[in-house]
C-alpha cells in the first residue's frame, strides 16, 4: 500500500496526494479508522512541502473521509465522502467521458474502459 | 608477541577493511557518498578509489610498523599500543574527506525523481516478542539481586580481571561500585537495546516511485535482519556480562568453587556465538543489498531535500526537517541517526553515561 506522487503529472501534488488516498480507500485497502502517516513524516518521504500534504489531509477531512485530531493524527472515518450532490459527481464524469468521446474512441469501448476501470477500482489494484 | 598486540592487530586490519570498503559499499547510488553514473563509477571513480586505497594501505603500514616498535622495545607503555586505533580512524577520516572532494566533481546532475511513501505501519511482533523480552530482562536483572543478596559475605579484596583460562589476575579493593559496575552495566545496556529497537521501528527508508514493492520489501528484510542481530547481541552480551557479574562470587566464596569452570566456558561460548551470528548476519545483510540492486536496479534512493543535509561527505546526518530520528546510512549498511531531531541527543546521552559507570566505580573504589 503505497503513496506516489508525480512530478509531470499536470494536477497539483495535493490532488494527487488526495485522489491516491481515495483511491485506496474506495479499493478498501484502507479501512476506517485506519491510521495515516503524519503530515510531517509523510512529506518527508515523497520530499513534497509540508503544506502540500496538509493541504491534502484538509481536502479529504473536508470531504468527511478522514478525521485529523492533533496529537493524535489523521484516522480514516467513513467510505463515504460527504460530496454526493448528483450534478457534482457527475461533472468530473462527464468531462472525462468528453475526453475519451473526442479521442474518437467507438462508444463500446468506452465502456468497457469504464467498466474495467471500475473493477480494478473496487479491486483496489489500482 | 603479547595477546593484546595481536588483538589491537585485528582490531586495526577490520577498521582498514572497512574504510577501504565504506566508499563503495552503496555502489554507484553513493559513491563516496555521491551518486555518479556508471561510467565514472567503472572509469575515473576506480582510479580515485585506488589512490585512496594506497594512501590508507601505507598509512596502515606505518602504523603497525611504529607499534610493533614501540611494543618490542617498549613493552611496559601498553596504552601506546592502543594509540594505533585512535591514528588510524582520524587518518582514514581525512584521507575520505580529500577523495570526496575529487569524487564530489563528478556527482551527476539532479534528475526528476519521483517517491513513494508506505501508508503499512510497521508491528511491534515483526520484531520482538513479550517471552523473549521477559527472558532477557530476568536475565539481566538477577545477577543484580544475587550479587545484593551475597554482598556482605564477599571478602575485602575482589577481583576485577580474568586471563584466558578465567583465573583472576587484577584485583581492587571492594566497594560498591566495584561490586555492581557490572550488573548494573547490563541492566544499563538492556535500556540503551530497547531505546535503539524502539527508534529503529520508525526508521525512514526513502522509497522509489519504480519497482516500489521489491524495493520496500528487501528494505524491510534488511531491517528485519538488523534487528534479529541486535537481539543476539543483546543476548550473547548479556549472557557474558551476568556470568563475568556473578563470577566475583565464584571466585571468592569457596562454596560456589565448582561455578569457576562453567563461567569460562559460558563466557568463551557466547563470545564465539556473537563473532559467527555477527558475521551471518552482515554476510546475509550484503545478499539482501545484491538482491536489491538485481530486482531494482538501486540499493540507494534519497529526495533532493534529504540530500543537501548529510555532511562530511555523507557520513553526518542533520535535517530539523525531517521528523524521523533513525535513517538509511548514506554509506555502508545500516542505519544512521540525524542529528536534526532533539531526541537524538538524549540518545547520545545515554550512551556517554556508560563509560561514566566504569570511571564512576574506579572513581569510588
Amino acid at each position: 500500500m503505497f503513496i506516489t506522487v508525480d512530478q509531470d503529472d499536470r494536477r497539483p501534488i495535493y490532488q494527487q496526494v488526495v485522489d491516491e488516498i481515495k483511491a485506496l480507500i474506495a479499493g478498501g485497502s484502507l479501512e476506517e479508522g485506519e491510521q495515516l502517516p503524519p503530515v510531517r513524516q509523510l512529506a518527508a518521504d515523497l520530499g513534497v512541502n509540508l503544506n502540500t500534504i496538509a493541504t491534502a489531509y484538509r481536502e479529504l477531512q473536508n470531504e468527511g473521509l478522514i478525521t485529523v485530531r492533533h496529537g493524535s493524527g489523521a484516522v480514516v472515518a467513513s467510505k463515504i465522502s460527504n460530496n454526493t450532490g448528483d450534478d457534482e459527481l457527475r461533472k468530473p464524469l462527464r468531462a472525462a467521458l468528453t475526453q475519451l468521446v473526442l479521442a474518437g474512441l467507438p462508444k463500446t469501448r468506452i465502456l468497457s474502459i469504464v467498466a474495467d476501470e471500475l473493477k480494478a477500482l473496487l479491486k483496489g489494484t489500482r | 608477541m603479547s595477546a593484546a598486540f595481536i588483538l589491537v592487530f585485528i582490531i586495526d586490519l577490520g577498521l582498514l577493511i572497512s574504510l577501504m570498503a565504506l566508499p563503495v559499499m552503496k555502489g554507484e547510488d553513493a559513491f563516496f557518498g555521491v551518486r555518479v553514473s556508471p561510467e565514472v563509477y567503472q572509469g575515473e571513480g576506480r582510479r580515485i578509489l585506488h589512490r585512496y586505497r594506497f594512501w590508507l594501505v601505507m598509512t596502515f603500514v606505518e602504523i603497525e610498523v611504529l607499534a610493533a616498535l614501540v611494543s618490542f622495545y617498549r613493552p611496559e607503555v601498553t596504552l601506546a599500543r592502543m594509540a594505533s586505533v585512535w591514528l588510524l580512524l582520524p587518518a582514514g577520516i581525512i584521507f575520505y574527506a580529500l577523495f570526496y572532494r575529487q569524487v564530489k566533481t563528478f556527482e551527476m546532475a539532479e534528475e526528476k525523481q519521483r517517491f513513494a511513501s508506505s501508508l503499512e505501519p510497521r508491528r511491534f511482533h515483526d520484531h520482538t516478542s513479550i517471552p523473549f523480552e521477559v527472558a532477557i530482562a530476568a536475565l539481566a536483572v538477577a545477577p543484580f539481586l544475587v550479587l545484593i543478596y551475597f554482598y556482605p559475605e564477599i571478602p575485602a579484596r575482589v577481583p576485577i580481571h580474568y586471563n584466558f583460562r578465567g583465573d583472576a589476575d587484577g584485583w581492587a579493593r571492594k566497594s560498591v561500585g566495584m561490586v555492581f559496575m557490572l550488573p548494573f552495566m547490563t541492566v544499563y545496556m538492556q535500556g540503551l537495546f530497547f531505546m535503539m529497537k524502539q527508534g529503529l521501528m520508525e526508521v525512514k527508508i526513502t522509497l522509489p516511485a519504480e519497482h516500489t514493492e521489491e524495493y520496500y520489501h528487501f528494505k524491510e528484510q534488511s531491517l528485519i535482519a538488523t534487528m534479529r542481530l541486535m537481539d543476539w547481541i543483546r543476548v550473547t552480551v548479556t549472557v557474558m556480562f551476568a556470568g563475568l557479574s556473578l563470577n566475583m562470587i565464584f571466585t571468592t566464596m569457596s562454596q560456589f568453587q565448582f561455578m569457576k569452570g562453567v563461567i569460562t566456558i559460558t563466557t568463551m561460548i557466547s563470545s564465539a556465538a556473537m563473532v559467527t551470528v555477527t558475521g551471518y548476519y552482515i554476510i546475509r545483510l550484503f545478499k539482501i543489498n545484491h538482491d536489491l540492486k538485481n530486482a531494482t536496479g538501486r540499493v540507494y534512493v534519497e529526495t533532493s531535500r534529504d540530500a543537501a543535509r548529510w555532511y562530511s561527505g555523507g557520513l553526518v546526518y542533520c535535517n530539523p526537517d525531517d521528523p524521523s530520528l533513525f535513517v538509511e546510512k548514506r554509506l555502508g549498511i545500516g542505519y544512521t541517526m540525524n542529528f536534526g531531531n532533539k531526541r537524538a541527543y538524549l540518545y547520545l546521552a545515554y550512551i556517554v553515561g556508560l563509560p561514566l559507570i566504569v570511571l564512576f566505580a574506579f572513581l569510588n573504589r
